[in-house]
Parts: structure tokens; C-alpha cells; sequence
């Protein structure tokens, strides 16, 4: 009795047997895209450019900033 | 020892000498059958594509927003089982989100690779962030239109689109954003 139910187990194992698939591949390599840039930037080090206080019509006040 | 048992032991190996004897190797008659010629093979799995081995579709730079590329490839499936194909990207990308890749499948008689000659679109299985397209078979995009089993001979035609995408945040773009270097693969797994 104990025989059968080994065999029918070991049977029952046998049944769930998968097979791998052969396989092969094809490859395209070394695909890339890159984005240009865009930087902008000012020689002011983080400075207010004008500063005008108690001005009166016709007062005025200039400066002069690099932006490359 | 005496006389008597002198003539006993003789006689005892005499006899001893003649049962070995008549063992005596004589060979047997015989006779054979056969069936020859028994041979098992594995059927074949192969694939291949016209990049040369190491062009890639594109190796593009210095891209601004809406600039794109567009490279066509075909693939050959050579093998004598039939088989299901799945193209997915087995590398690690960057910047995914910055780029749009779009995947057509088609027919194309004319062109030299990357060239796409006078490609003409079936299908189009994928179109989105290059970031998201899959890294496995399992999840990769079909090779032919649902999945379709390939034979020997099949051939078929993809337009790979990539595209810069638009990206308005400040200062985002002050230095190079690179996809870096990808692969494609197309898989063959027999069905």
C-alpha cells in the first residue's frame, strides 16, 4: 500500500516536469541620445545692481552687468 | 602414507582433472539482428538583425526639445522552430523621462541599416518614456502584432523613434542629460 502511494507521488512529480525553450538573441547596442544645454549666467556674485534711495524726479543711478 | 591412499588421492585429482575438463570452452552458435541508422535532433532557434554587429540606431547629441532620430532595423528569424519573439532593453537608462522613444513595426525592402528607405508602418507597440520601456522578455514587446508566432525566413521591419523631450524647469539643462548607452534585444524562445 505504502509502495502505491510512493509510486503514485513519484508519478504525480513526473507529471509536473516543465521544459525550458530554446532560445537566441539578437542584440542593437550602444544606443544613445543626449540633450544639448542651455546656461546663462551673470558676473553681479548675487548683487542688486542699482540702489537708489530718496530719489527725486530726474535722479538716476547706473551699473553695468556681464551675463555670459 | 600408505599405498592404498596413495591410489585414492591419484585417483581422486584424476577425477577432479576430468570434471575441469569437461568444461571445456566451446562456443556457441549464434545469431544477431539490428535496425540502424536511429538518430534524434534538436530543431534550431536563431535570429539576427542587419546592424553589422555594432551600429547602433542611434548615438545622438546636442538634442533641444522636439529634435528627434529615426534609424530603421530588420530582423530575420532563422531558426526551423517555431518561436516567439520579445524586444526589450536588457541595460539600465538615465534620464528616461527626458526622452520619448516610439517603436514601429513594418515592412521595408530598400534602405541600408540605419536607413529606413521606403519603410511603411503596421504597427506602433510602444511610444512613451524611454525609462519605461521593458527590461525582460517576459514583459517585452512583442515581436510581431499579437504575439504572432515567427517561422523560418519571417522577417520583420522596426522604426525606432527617439525624441528630446520638452522640459520648461529652470536651470535643468545647464549641463549634458545623456540617456547614457542602451541595448536592444529581440529573443527568440521556441513555442
Amino acid at each position: 500500500m505504502l509502495a502505491l502511494v510512493v509510486l503514485a507521488l513519484a508519478g504525480a512529480a513526473g507529471g509536473a516536469q516543465t521544459w525550458a525553450a530554446f532560445s537566441a538573441t539578437s542584440a542593437n547596442a550602444g544606443n544613445s541620445s543626449a540633450a544639448g544645454t542651455v546656461a546663462l549666467a551673470d558676473n553681479d556674485s548675487g548683487t542688486a545692481m542699482l540702489s537708489l534711495s530718496a530719489a527725486r524726479p530726474g535722479d538716476s543711478d547706473s551699473a553695468c552687468v556681464t551675463v555670459s | 602414507m600408505t599405498t592404498i591412499r596413495k591410489i585414492s588421492l591419484t585417483v581422486l585429482i584424476a577425477g577432479l582433472l576430468a570434471g575441469v575438463a569437461a568444461f571445456g570452452a566451446y562456443s556457441a552458435f549464434s545469431a544477431t539482428t539490428s535496425n540502424t541508422g536511429n538518430s534524434f535532433a534538436s530543431g534550431t532557434v536563431a535570429i539576427g538583425d542587419n546592424d553589422g554587429g555594432s551600429t547602433a540606431l542611434y548615438t545622438s547629441s546636442g538634442n533641444k526639445p522636439g529634435d528627434s532620430t529615426a534609424s530603421c532595423i530588420r530582423v530575420t528569424y532563422t531558426g526551423s522552430l517555431a518561436s516567439s519573439v520579445k524586444l526589450y532593453t536588457p541595460s539600465t537608462i538615465t534620464n528616461g523621462s527626458q526622452f520619448n522613444l516610439k517603436v514601429e513595426r513594418g515592412t521595408q525592402s530598400t534602405g541600408v541599416f540605419p536607413a529606413c528607405g521606403d519603410f511603411a508602418a503596421t504597427s506602433t507597440p510602444y511610444d512613451g518614456a524611454l525609462g519605461s520601456f521593458p527590461a525582460s522578455y517576459a514583459a517585452g514587446v512583442d515581436g510581431k502584432a499579437a504575439a504572432a508566432a515567427w517561422a523560418t525566413s519571417d522577417i520583420v521591419a522596426y522604426r525606432f523613434t527617439i525624441t528630446q523631450n520638452d522640459d520648461t524647469t529652470a536651470n535643468a539643462h545647464t549641463s549634458v542629460t545623456s540617456s547614457g548607452s542602451h541595448d536592444f534585444t529581440w529573443e527568440a524562445r521556441n513555442n
